[in-house]
């Protein structure tokens, strides 16, 4: 194994660049992560983050888009972005020698022209993507079930908007929602793998950023759990979909690990509880629960898929088999072998440079500093079952919201 | 060049062939077993016993039932995969290079030493029927399934998940008698690649995977149907569009031109298809295109999703950009391909489980494995003049195409 090393600078406009060098790697991965969703917008804005990430692909003021994505294309890039409730991530490989262009494309990329054409061409675009995740009963259900338990908090608000949200959005609300939340001081370059560090901050230092300033830090409210049942039916789905969400812990919490290796013992796919009491005996056909840390707070969440006519049945076996474990904890063999498949999942992600973008700029935007892959995998290793009995001592299940997405019967009769 | 290639190619006693590619800089170690079992050849009037089959024999191996199956390969940290198409059925795993020897007879027992109980097989039954049904809520899914069975004429248009009156019908029996004619080490594969030490891998292999005894059965010769046209009715927003058209094989001398061409036309996003139809007209979110292997056929499929108004547009687009292929591509674009293709390869030598699903594939349909330096070379040994010669001797497409969406959507020609 080669020698890693960990670089890390703030410029003088509060841009962040951190980086974990690799000098055997055969690849640059480069990030720019924007500390940005769907949880900053207002009200009004519904689904800009998202269109925002899609318009920056459509060019600055002296690149067209189809420039842009030929410039990515010629560098050899694979490349691509997505916009979560918290961040707005884009992100690249390429060979060690496109890496500095590499980053000096997503740098200008980062200054849209917002051109009026280009957002209602791409408006379209995002439409049919509304359009095609309206198709997906599973993602409904997560959709639907999100915004009922997070209780009309922006946090459940929906990534992508409505199709009457992003038909609002025009040129104005987008550039407003830019120079609020693309400040300088709000990102954070990333960069993995065989890179030249002198060369990067030479250019980043060089590099104007007009939106230099400090961003706004609007209160992130937590939302409000709402425990409970909800549902719908809709004609063309054929199954019943179930979204399961319970509270968990946040990003920055000392328990998240044991929250993640907790919900890999419940709700692993190939050896969790949930597995074997529903999954196993084919009541359904997926059965998986994680836990998802986000910025002050977190969820546990599953989702389940089964024939309708088995709700019933698969939904007493889940509550069945989250009292249980509620109840009796986790044994000390399940919890080692948690620990043992999360390890080996760390060190193969760690395999490539753009297998390491991610949990680099998140493990110092989280916790404050990078973490190497052996130093999580010891966490994940040191991690008590202590640590997940005292969880489950909370009883999270308890406080659990079920969304149902079931077929309309009139309309498949 | 002139190295062998892999440095690990053996055929085992009982017939497996078995490759390895060492990654001496990992710690870890991927591992694809690929059979030649689908549905394809499934028995007659048992079809979805290749998917039964692929469940069934990860439920208990050796002395092991099914839950102390799981418990001792995540015991061990391992991570797996698998699972069954049409020409072949996988066991994949991925672990630490440490956990080698303990790891491999685990493995091994899956096809050495199935249990194949009574006791797990209506499970295993009832949840191949759950994962039948669960794809009539994918629409995506069931046009790939329908463009499949249009444009084959062999058993290669079954689907993967078999039928439900054969699933229903199937016996324990009758699948364990399946399992015997055809879960057998001939005509396998077994690739390797990772943080492994190739000169203890003969001694570990012959004492698991050597130890391997069973029969096998012959895929059938694909055949193709003429070009038609097809419409499948689906309560949904969107029509979802799939098209096919024969293409050279993986052992045909074209095949690398071939590559490249399709990399102009759909490498990224500079490529001619996201241009055109996503980027100039707003048609889609998604549209791509690319070659699909079966054991003697390639052949080109492209896909799409749209709203209904404008799915005879979009499908008028795909078709005539496939199309104007024949006429050229131009030296800029043919560049940007390459560039891709060639960084692409370099990406996945960074990744073990990359590594070994390329070696097992290429065995498979090429009956040796290719090394990225061959690969390579052979990309880089083609220009401008040769890639055109070889477009402008393909025939016209003639597609068979598929829309699935609700009734009376627009189908062109």
């Amino acid at each position: 194994m080669s020698e890693l090393r960990i670089d890390h600078a703030v410029l003088a406009d509060g841009l962040q660049v951190v980086g974990e060098h690799n000098p055997a790697a055969a690849s640059t991965a480069v990030g720019v992560v924007i500390e940005t969703g769907s949880r900053d917008e207002r009200p009004e804005e519904h689904g800009v983050s998202h269109f925002l990430e899609h318009l920056c692909f459509k060019g600055d003021e002296r690149r067209t888009g189809s420039d842009v994505s030929r410039a990515f294309d010629a560098l050899g890039a694979r490349y691509n972005a997505y916009t979560s409730e918290e961040r707005t991530v884009y992100y690249g490989a390429v060979l060690p020698e496109a890496g500095l262009a590499l980053l000096e494309l997503f740098d200008g990329m980062l200054r849209p022209a917002l051109r009026p054409e280009d957002i209602e061409l791409e408006r379209q675009v995002v439409l049919e993507e509304i359009a095609m995740y309206a198709d997906r009963p599973d993602a409904q259900a997560f959709e639907r079930g999100a915004r009922a338990y997070f209780d009309a908090n922006a946090f459940g608000r929906g990534v992508l908007g409505t199709e009457a949200s992003v038909r609002a959005l025009d040129a104005d609300r987008v550039r407003g929602y830019w120079d609020r939340r693309y400040r300088a001081d709000n990102q954070l370059v990333v960069l993995t793998g065989n890179y030249d560090w002198g060369a990067t901050l030479r250019f980043l230092e060089r590099a104007p950023r007009p939106a230099a300033g400090t961003v706004e830090r609007a209160q992130r409210l937590a939302p409000t759990a709402r425990p409970g049942r909800g549902g719908a039916r809709k004609a063309g789905v054929h199954r019943a979909h179930v979204a399961l969400f319970a509270p968990g812990v946040g990003r920055g919490d000392p328990r998240r690990m044991a929250a993640s290796l907790l919900a890999h013992t419940i709700g692993d796919d190939d050896n969790g509880a949930l597995f074997w009491a529903l999954v196993e005996p084919g009541i359904a056909d997926s059965a998986v629960l994680w836990h998802d840390p986000a910025d002050g707070f977190g969820s546990f969440q599953a989702y389940l898929g089964c024939d309708a006519a088995d709700l019933d049945s698969v939904l007493e076996r889940v509550d069945a088999e989250l009292e249980r474990v509620q109840r009796e904890g986790v044994t000390e063999g399940a919890w080692r072998q948690a620990q043992r498949t999360l390890a080996t999942g760390l060190t193969l992600r760690g395999e490539t440079p753009m297998g390491r973008l991610v949990s680099v700029a998140s493990s110092l935007l989280d916790r404050g500093r990078v973490q190497g892959v052996q130093e999580v995998v010891d966490e994940v290793l040191r991690t008590e079952r202590s640590a997940g009995e005292a969880l489950l001592a909370e009883r999270p299940f308890d406080a659990r919201y079920t969304f149902v997405l079931e077929p309309d019967a009139a309309a498949a009769a | 060049m002139t190295e062998s290639f892999p440095p690990f190619d053996v055929r085992l006693g009982n017939g497996l062939r078995v490759v390895a590619e060492p990654m001496p800089w990992l710690a870890t170690v991927s591992l694809v077993l690929l059979l030649p079992v689908g549905s394809a050849n499934d028995p007659e009037d048992g079809i979805g016993s290749a998917a039964i089959l692929s469940e069934w024999l990860q439920r208990g191996a050796g002395e092991r039932d099914a839950r102390g199956y799981a418990d001792a390969l995540d015991a061990l940290g391992v991570r797996r995969g698998g699972g069954v198409g049409r020409e072949t059925l996988s066991l994949s795993a991925a672990f630490l290079q440490r956990d080698t020897a303990a790891v491999l007879p685990l493995l091994a027992d899956a096809v050495r030493a199935p249990l194949l109980g009574d006791a797990s097989f209506e499970g295993v039954r009832a949840l191949a029927l759950q994962d039948l049904d669960a794809t009539l809520d994918s629409p995506a899914q069931r046009a790939g399934e329908a463009l499949v069975a249009a444009y084959f004429e062999s058993a290669h248009g079954r689907s993967a998940y078999g039928e439900r009156s054969h699933l229903e019908r199937l016996t324990p029996a009758a699948a364990r008698a399946d399992a015997a004619e055809r879960i057998g080490p001939a005509g396998a594969v077994l690739a390797i690649a990772g943080g492994i030490d190739v000169a203890a891998l003969p001694a570990l292999l012959e004492s698991t995977f050597g130890a391997w005894r069973g029969a096998s059965r012959d895929l059938p010769a694909p055949l193709v149907r003429a070009p038609h046209e097809r419409s499948v009715p689906a309560d949904s927003a969107q029509v979802q569009i799939g098209m096919a058209t024969p293409a050279v094989d993986l052992d045909h001398p074209g095949w690398y031109a071939q590559q490249l061409a399709l990399a102009v036309l759909d490498g990224n996003m500079g490529a001619r298809l996201f241009s055109e139809v996503r980027e100039k007209r707003g048609l889609v979110y998604s549209v791509s295109a690319g070659t699909r292997l079966v054991r003697g056929h390639a052949y080109l499929v492209a896909r799409a999703g749209t709203t209904p108004e404008r799915a005879a547009e979009t499908i008028a687009v795909v078709a005539a950009e496939i199309a104007r292929l024949r006429a050229g591509v131009e030296a800029d674009e043919l560049e940007r391909a390459a560039v891709q293709l060639r960084s692409s390869l370099v990406m996945s030598g960074e990744a073990s489980g990359a590594r070994a699903s390329r070696l097992a594939s290429d065995v498979m349909h090429l009956g040796r494995a290719r090394s990225l330096g061959e690969v390579d070379a052979a990309l880089a040994g083609l220009g401008l003049d040769d890639v055109n010669a070889f477009l402008a001797q393909t025939p016209e497409p003639r597609f068979t195409s598929v829309t699935l969406g609700p009734v009376g959507a627009a189908v062109a020609s």
